[in-house]
């Protein structure tokens, strides 16, 4: 028999090189510790409905009536449905090409993605185009869609903020890009420095790579931050001067929890510093309805709306997405429903409004208690959670710890979260799968366990990380002098 | 000696591609973006304006992006949608009033019904807070509750709107695993499952493994469905071409395998893989149980990883043949995971349920080593998961309603009526087709399509060549103008050079059909009243 075509040692190496901890060893070690019975608090992924959120009711029960449109026909169902829900139900059936078992327009239902860039236009104050609007399963699609359009090969770089979502780092290598990191400021609240950007770009190109994209995330994912008006027109700058194609993950803009930042899009930025950049600048920017108050990950639905984009490009973007056929329709429904909110007066209006207060305001509190939290631990600082739905918390490791770890066969962030996960159950990300400078070690975790359970877990975590810190910290004993 | 003539008649499409996607493109000028009042922050950054164009332009796209193809949504559907726009802007515009597409295999966008019971599952997965009401036994099946429940509770919380495991949820790849091993009589472990939005992605994912560089090269049938092709030239590897013969009803032989196999081999492709179709698509053909003997003994003996693309699996129209899976067929061979290595492809979007815009299917992975299948999770990994509403669906068609079931009876007469309604039409378009001066059509024995010949006259070829267009994209073309009916042409599925054809899907609705066939008649008779040599 001839040799097997495909083992670990013929498979295309792009696809060895992808990393992606988010399901990594720590969430593969905390599932065989729940097979075997351990209560684990799965803290690794942004999932809110996994931690107790509840979906929102009007858009489920709009989707169930789409799903079963013979419901619509039932003389009782306005018993267990409200008119408004029968309604849209209705609306958004009409706008698909034969309901929800339907492929759809490759690039989502035209109905949908007008209601999207009405949103947009709300949202921002500047015209959107529906044409340049696609839908995707998920907004990981899109990115990966666009990866795809930029990447030729290794010659080519993508500006990667560190830490950042290993979506990034991961499609970069399954793509066989080059990652070009541009180092967050811890001290400066995660802050973004220009010059250090410059810098990155500058090695980047001495070492023969074409820079030819930027990723942001804002608000950030691990960090939090939320980005300023400044800082983004001058990212927008530097994009225009450096012939950069900025990609804006704003997955979480609707998770805020300050004043003094509240969520401004790249997009409207771009359009209020007008000519040149307005018209040069080449944007692609991202939404979901995994995040936000909505947090409904299970659906895939996402899109991407496109800035400056020549039409060919366009084209050949759409004939991608047509080779997928089409993306989700259920999917599809919930990003309509997302962007084309309930208004006062209609039925469900004041339910809907009492269930998305309640989670953001709920988030808000879960990010300052967590943030307070670690940082009553020994050795660990944690920078406030601006945003989106994770605290990064530093964990500063004693070089005993450090050795442990290298003894042990582990990066030490991941000996740490293995070794929590072990004493309370609570499953992290070690930082080393998100990027951070070199010797400095962090884990991320969400904020979504139910407020109820916080107060208890943070006290797991205490009590973990300072028996922890004490058995490795060098007080006891001989003098290292 | 045989070419893969898609390369040449590619030029052409792409041509007459790009033209027509400009015209109908040039609307979306970019000038809608220039901002009225804003000012520009500070008068030196004018001074660092790049030198160079835009950083994405055509020119600088990844070429894989570039060189890919998908005929099946391409430059007809754009005409197709150009000519729906006049008909609703401009009534009465054309010979006919309505455009037909039996371009895709969309059974839904032209009429189908969905099976009830499965809708009533998936709706209340949707909204499981309704299951608590008294009210709700008024609107649904009794065991579409039972089965609501049932997959809820293998679901975390009963959060449907959460990430599932990467695979797909536990309890529903274990419904279908079962289901699996209820159709073959042989095992299927739910490990093995990786449930994805679609068999498409799956497709893709395989590719992905599989392609190290253009060296690396894929067996696909000629014909093949796109996806094959294109997916391929994303992943930068070459496509091995192997034709099905149109003589015995688009059989597939192995020694034809062989050859093509041996021709790249010379050429310093390593071949890793074999693509079988089965149901076929565009063909139609089922394979008999002796031919797929054939196939994996072939592919056991070369080293090839078999992908088994069986998405039309509950789609057989002809009492002779049967649909047996490459899973069965390997197993009741005697061999194991050692043996071969096999990926079994299956979707929610055919079969007589149809449900395409769910985004639901799976691949079934078996005969690799411990390594490969960690890598295979950790690529799933990176987009979470597929989307639960369509596994919950993969799980519902791999196990529906049993005799005893409230629902059976209804779910039977559903099912049964979708079935034989589509064997009715491919027999009467087949007929239709047949009928037709210089045409040949092979009886679809399975899946949603025909695939007729059409022996296009000199005259017609020459015309075609003069409008710089692949002759069976010029005969489509002039189709669809004439009568609105969408078709795809031969070339985006590949055929033997020099022969031409077109895929007609056979979903219209029954009530359709005479009217299709009609115009269809009408327009072919014109045609070769006015090409005819």
């Amino acid at each position: 028999m001839a040799p097997k075509a495909l083992d670990y040692e013929s498979m295309n190496e792009n696809v060895k090189k992808v990393q992606y901890a988010v399901r990594g060893e720590l969430y593969l070690r905390a599932s065989e510790l729940q097979k075997e019975g351990k209560k684990i608090i799965f803290t690794n992924v942004g999932n809110p409905h996994a931690l107790g959120q509840r979906p929102l009711t009007f858009p489920r029960q709009v989707v169930a009536l789409c799903q079963a449109p013979f419901l619509l026909d039932d003389p009782n169902v306005g018993i267990v449905f409200p008119a408004d829900a029968i309604a849209r139900a209705k609306h958004y059936l009409s706008l698909t090409s034969g309901g929800l078992g339907a492929y759809s327009d490759s690039r989502g239902i035209p109905g949908v993605r007008k209601e999207v860039a009405e949103f947009i236009e709300r949202r921002d104050g500047y015209p959107s185009d529906p044409e340049l609007i696609f839908l995707t399963d998920g907004a990981s699609k899109g990115v990966m869609q666009t990866l795809n359009c930029v990447i030729r090969g290794e010659g080519d770089g993508v500006l990667v903020p560190v830490p950042q979502y290993p979506l990034y780092s991961a499609t970069i290598s399954l793509l066989g890009g080059s990652l070009v990191p541009y180092y967050l400021e811890e001290t400066a609240n995660w802050g973004l420095d220009i010059n250090d950007l410059q810098q990155s770009v500058a090695q980047a190109r001495s070492k023969g790579i074409t820079v030819r994209a930027m990723v942001i995330i804002n608000p950030g994912n691990p960090t939090g931050q939320c980005l300023s008006e400044a800082n983004l027109r001058e990212i927008l700058r530097f994009c225009y001067q450096e012939n950069l194609v900025l990609l804006g993950d704003e997955v979480y803009q609707q998770n805020i929890y300050q004043d003094e930042r509240p969520f401004v899009s790249s997009k409207k930025v771009l359009m209020d510093m007008g000519l040149p950049f307005s018209k040069e600048v080449q944007l692609v920017s991202f939404h979901t309805v995994s995040k936000g108050y909505w947090g409904e990950c299970g659906q895939r639905g996402g899109y991407f709306e496109m800035t400056n984009i020549p039409p060919k490009t366009v084209d050949e973007i759409y004939k991608i997405a047509s080779i997928a056929l089409s993306p989700n329709v259920p999917a599809q429904i919930f990003m309509g429903l997302m962007v084309n909110p309930l208004k006062p007066g209609d039925i469900s209006y004041e339910q809907f409004v009492r269930e998305s207060k309640g989670i953001l305001e709920s988030l808000r509190r879960r990010a300052r208690m967590m943030t307070d939290g670690f940082n009553s631990c020994r050795n660990v600082v944690c920078n406030f959670t601006e945003g989106a739905m994770y605290s990064f918390p530093q964990i500063r490791l004693p070089p005993k710890a450090i050795e442990a770890a290298k003894r042990a066969g582990k990066v030490p962030d991941v000996f740490y979260c293995l070794r929590l996960l072990e004493a309370t159950g609570i499953s992290t990300v070690p930082g080393s799968g998100f990027g951070q400078k070199e010797g400095i070690f962090h884990l991320r975790t969400t904020i979504l366990p139910a407020e109820e359970d916080m107060p208890a877990i943070m006290e797991s975590f205490k009590k973990f990380n300072d028996e922890f810190m004490e058995q490795y910290e060098d007080y006891r004993g001989y003098s290292r002098m | 000696m045989r070419r893969f003539v898609i390369g040449r008649g590619r030029n052409f499409l792409n041509r007459s591609h790009q033209q027509n996607l400009l015209s109908s493109s040039s609307s979306h000028c970019q000038s809608r973006f220039l901002s009225s009042t804003s000012v520009i922050d500070s008068p030196s950054s004018s001074s660092m304006a790049p030198t160079s164009s835009p950083a994405i332009t055509v020119d600088s796209l990844n070429p894989k992006v570039l060189k890919c193809e998908y005929a099946v949504r391409g430059e007809i559907v754009s005409i197709a949608q150009r000519l729906q726009q006049e008909l609703q802007t401009n009534p009465g515009s054309h010979s006919f009033d309505e455009i037909l597409y039996c371009n895709i295999g969309n059974p839904q966008s032209l009429g189908q019904q969905p099976i009830t019971f499965f809708r009533e599952v998936l709706a209340l997965c949707d909204h499981p807070s309704i299951l608590d009401r008294s009210e709700t036994q008024g609107l649904f099946s009794a065991d579409s509750i039972e089965r609501a429940w049932q997959i809820l509770d293998q679901i975390p919380g009963r959060a449907t709107g959460a990430y599932s495991h990467s695979q797909g949820i536990k309890g529903l790849r274990d419904t279908i695993a079962a289901g699996i091993e209820a159709r073959d009589g042989f095992p299927a472990d739910p490990n093995d499952i990786f449930l994805t939005d679609g068999a498409s992605p799956a497709v893709h994912m395989m590719m992905q493994l599989l392609i190290r560089s253009e060296n690396d090269g894929i067996l696909c049938p000629i014909p093949q469905y796109p996806l094959y092709s294109a997916s391929i030239a994303l992943h930068g590897g070459t496509l091995v071409p192997y034709y099905l013969d149109e003589a015995t009803g688009w059989g597939l032989e192995t020694s034809e395998v062989k050859k093509q196999l041996e021709a790249a081999k010379a050429k310093g492709i390593t071949v890793r893989a074999l693509v079988v179709i089965n149901p076929g698509n565009p063909t139609g053909q089922v394979l008999a149980e002796e031919n797929q003997r054939a196939i994996v003994d072939f592919c056991k003996k070369e080293g090839l990883v078999l992908l088994a693309d069986e998405v039309y699996q509950e789609n057989v129209y002809v009492p002779e043949k049967k649909f047996h899976s490459f899973k069965k067929v390997s197993r009741s061979m005697g061999y194991g995971e050692k043996d071969i290595s096999l990926v079994s492809f299956q979707s929610v979007s055919k079969g007589y349920y149809g449900e395409c815009g769910k985004r639901g299917g799976y691949m079934e992975v078996t005969g690799f080593s411990a390594e490969v299948r960690e890598q295979i999770y950790k690529v799933a990994s990176v987009n979470l998961c597929s989307n639960i509403s369509g596994q919950i669906l993969a799980s519902l068609v791999m196990s529906p309603p049993k005799v005893g079931d409230e629902s059976y009876e209804s779910y039977c007469a559903e099912r049964d009526g979708i079935l034989s309604s589509l064997a009715r039409r491919a027999k009467t378009l087949e007929d239709a087709f047949n009928s037709l001066e210089g045409i040949t059509c092979n009886k679809a024995e399975g899946a949603m399509y025909l695939f007729p010949r059409i022996q296009l006259p000199e005259k017609a070829i020459k015309a075609a060549e003069a409008e710089k267009t692949v002759p069976d994209a010029f005969y489509c073309r002039r189709l669809l103008n004439a009568t609105g009916i969408v078709l795809v042409p031969g070339s985006g599925f590949g055929q033997v050079p020099g022969t031409w054809h077109f895929r007609c899907t056979i979903l219209p609705q029954e009530d359709k059909i005479p009217a299709i066939v009609t115009r269809l008649t009408d327009f072919h008779k014109n045609f070769m009243d006015k090409f005819r040599n």
